[in-house]
């Protein structure tokens, strides 16, 4: 048995590592890039990452009294949207496998004063430790591609989702229009640059290129959220397929 | 989806300044929380438009996705839509081509407190664009709204002339009130005429 773990790989960038290798790589990259994380999206995304942001939350169908889980949730900026609309009422819990991350997202929502309905939770997304049927909605922004078992997430935060609920997925994707992806090739070439300027370490924004462009495209991750049991999958490409939304329901009564 | 995105950042901006006025306007506030957990749903056929606005207790949250579960749902076109929200009269919403689906008393209440709001909408613009673009946009529209106005009184003034004077097409005022004149004097005399013959008529009907 631990022979056959030993010798299963994942990707980790473009290298291959070990799977259990792989939650330490990931954690080291944000340990290192937590303080100026969202700096750095900033110079990333041109801004863009704001509005963005802002969309995936309209889709989230969030009224007063509901549940969610932002998954991966980091430095905390999901939540802070999340928080009013789900008002006093309702429950806003931000998750992340990564201390730095999470410790960064708890004193960033405490010292804007809004941590009323939000709590915090150290956690893995591949086995979410909630009571199944929980949430009216899960949000997981630019974290599964750091996932090393991506269907057991998905299986885990559709056992989690309640009946009526539905799962966000925002991540990085596959640019539809060729011309686009190669500009887009380009330009991703210089953040490890620009990493290296403003954190002072560049390897992990190698990583953050590398890992983008090895995450399964729109069409493969739809097929991963209907076999994790999800309905009604469908995407939204934001900015030319640059990013994606992905967003799958889960039924009320199976 | 194209413009989504762009829709997103519009109802994001009308948000922060509908939420910003509301935490200055503490009685409007009250009336808001009072609300909270309703939604209603503008659906604008022409431009083809979702806004869905949530009342979160104290605050506002505008969106344009469908799957949100509206109380209350308006359709209909952007003018009307506009008249809609911005004036008291409910009174002529099948002239205008709405329709409502839903708690129509919801929509009495949202008016009101969208009425009674004051908001500041060149200071909003001004922290997503800067101070000098929002004076310079605020000036732009300003001088593009004044132009407009004498243009059209301009060209409201020449119209008026040519069609009177020049081309003589219409009678002038002055023609216009005596001719007006005219004909009460001529239904006065009309009537006048009308009774004596009636008078006429009833006394010789006694006669015989």
């Amino acid at each position: 048995m631990s022979n056959d773990s030993q010798s299963k790989t994942t990707h980790f960038g473009y290298r291959q590592v070990a799977v259990e290798d792989k939650a330490n790589l990931v954690g080291e990259v944000f340990h290192s890039v937590a303080k100026k994380y969202d700096l750095m999206n900033d110079v990333m995304s041109l801004g863009t990452h704001r509005i963005i942001k802002r969309f995936t939350v309209e889709l989230s169908a969030l009224r007063p009294g509901m549940k969610v889980l932002d998954l991966a949730g980091g430095t905390g900026d999901f939540s802070l949207l999340f928080s009013p609309l789900v008002g006093s009422q309702g429950q806003v819990i931000l998750a992340d496998i990564n201390e730095s991350m999470l410790r960064v997202g708890r004193d960033r929502i405490i010292d804007k004063g809004k941590s009323g309905n939000i709590s915090y939770t150290l956690a893995n997304a591949e086995q979410l430790p909630f009571t199944p049927n929980t949430f009216d909605c899960i949000c997981i922004a630019y974290g599964l591609r750091n996932v090393t078992d991506k269907q057991a997430a998905l299986n885990s935060m559709f056992e989690m989702t309640a009946p009526g609920g539905r799962v966000l997925i925002l991540e990085f994707s596959k640019p539809v229009n060729p011309l686009l992806g190669k500009a887009y090739d380009v330009y991703s070439a210089l953040w490890p640059k620009a990493g290296q300027l403003i954190t002072g370490d560049g390897e992990s924004y190698q990583y953050l290129v590398e890992s983008i462009r090895m995450h399964p495209d729109q069409e493969t991750l739809k097929q991963m959220m209907l076999e994790a049991g999800f309905e009604n999958c469908e995407y939204h490409n934001l900015m030319g397929g640059i990013c994606a939304i992905h967003v799958g329901h889960k039924a009320t009564s199976r | 989806m194209v413009n989504s995105l762009f829709q997103s950042t519009i109802y994001s901006i009308i948000e922060t300044g509908l939420n910003q006025a509301l935490a200055l306007d503490p009685a409007t506030r009250k009336q808001i929380a009072m609300l909270s957990g309703k939604c209603m749903s503008i659906h604008c056929q022409s431009p083809d438009l979702l806004l869905n606005v949530l009342v979160c207790e104290q605050n506002l949250s505008l969106s344009g996705n469908e799957a949100l579960q509206a109380d209350i749902t308006i359709t209909g076109n952007a003018s009307a839509l506009i008249k809609l929200l911005l004036t008291r009269n409910t009174s002529s919403l099948k002239h205008d081509g709405i329709i409502i689906t839903g708690d129509a008393g919801l929509l009495t209440r949202f008016q009101k407190i969208l009425q009674n709001l004051d908001m500041d909408w060149e200071y909003q613009l001004s922290k997503f664009i800067g101070d000098i673009p929002t004076q310079f946009a605020h000036e732009s529209i300003h001088s593009a709204g004044q132009f407009a106005k004498k243009a059209r009184h301009n060209l409201q003034e020449d119209l008026d002339n040519y069609l009177h004077e020049e081309a003589r097409l219409f009678p002038s005022m002055a023609e216009l009130t005596d001719f007006y004149k005219s004909v009460d004097a001529l239904r006065l005399r009309v009537d006048r005429l009308n009774s004596r013959i009636l008078k006429l008529q009833s006394e010789s009907a006694t006669d015989f």
